[in-house]
């Protein structure tokens, strides 16, 4: 990833390049993830526990979410309210 | 939204054509994975050090915005900490790898899956979505109730560019560019810390 973000830092006045790489990482990722699904869906045992990953998913993210937006609002009362 | 919509459906589409047809067992010869996460992290380098706004930004700066990431990271900490108590099914350590994804669902997502397992891969990508979802619908509630730090944090790595229009609308212009690094910052830590807790 730092070779890489060395090469864009690099190459950033070739927009068309840089735009082109965009794309690329766009169809890299629905290629991955599609694969992705390819590999659990032949997985018998991932895809009858699927609802229970659903709802362990669900209870993480509103964990995090809560939690951060808990230190973000102290950072805000403490650091940034008087600007 | 779209954007996870379409990640969604591209990994439901291979949810069925795994479950329905033998193409697995055609694939699972092949060790593409690894090699095509390396692909990617490095595309994704390209795309962070071409990215001509983070050094406007950066020339702007004010080191009191580097405590946004720095909430963002400690609070997903807590947050999954005390929801690890309602979770029999996986360890502590699990869960805080899936919070790292801090949003960031196709990168983290492969990365769990690569060097942990299926179902936990599966568990971040839908996790990191929801967070994104979550966001983008209660940015502005948020703004109000819990300041305007509050979106950017909820927003995680996806406060540079997906969040990024709804945190500038719900916060004001001016907390545009501390979102801005704020989702850059955690969008290139996101990588390395989800390594480092699955490795202890």
């Amino acid at each position: 990833m730092a070779g890489g973000m060395l090469l864009g830092f690099l190459l950033r006045a070739k927009q068309r390049i840089v735009s082109g790489n965009e794309k690329l990482i766009t169809y890299a990722i629905y290629l991955l993830l599609f694969m992705m699904g390819v590999s659990i869906g032949s997985n018998e045992q991932i895809m009858n526990s699927l609802s229970t990953l659903g709802i362990v998913a669900l209870i993480v993210s509103m964990g995090a979410i809560i939690g951060s937006i808990l230190t973000g609002f102290l950072v805000f009362k403490l650091f940034f309210k008087n600007d | 939204m779209k954007g996870s919509l379409t990640i969604l459906s591209f990994f439901t589409l291979g949810l069925i054509v795994g479950r329905y047809t033998p193409v697995n067992d055609w694939l699972s010869s092949v060790d593409y994975s690894s090699l095509s996460l390396y692909l990617l992290m490095f595309l994704v380098g390209i795309s962070i050090g071409s990215d001509t706004r983070s050094l406007q930004a950066l020339k702007s700066m004010n080191l009191k915005i580097l405590l946004i990431p720095l909430a963002t990271i400690i609070g997903t900490a807590i947050g999954v900490w005390f929801i690890s108590i309602f979770v029999s099914r996986y360890s502590i350590k699990e869960l805080m790898a899936v919070g790292a994804g801090y949003g960031y669902y196709s990168l983290s997502s492969i990365i769990i899956r690569n060097s942990h397992s299926d179902a936990l891969g599966v568990v971040a990508l839908l996790s990191n979505v929801i967070r994104e979802i979550i966001t983008l619908l209660l940015a502005p509630l948020m703004a109000i109730y819990f300041g305007k730090v509050a979106p950017i944090c909820s927003g995680g790595a996806t406060s540079m560019d997906t969040t990024l229009p709804i945190i500038s609308r719900a916060s004001g212009k001016e907390y545009a560019i501390p979102s801005l690094i704020h989702g850059i910052i955690l969008t290139i830590l996101v990588p390395f810390i989800v390594t480092l807790i699955l490795s202890i």
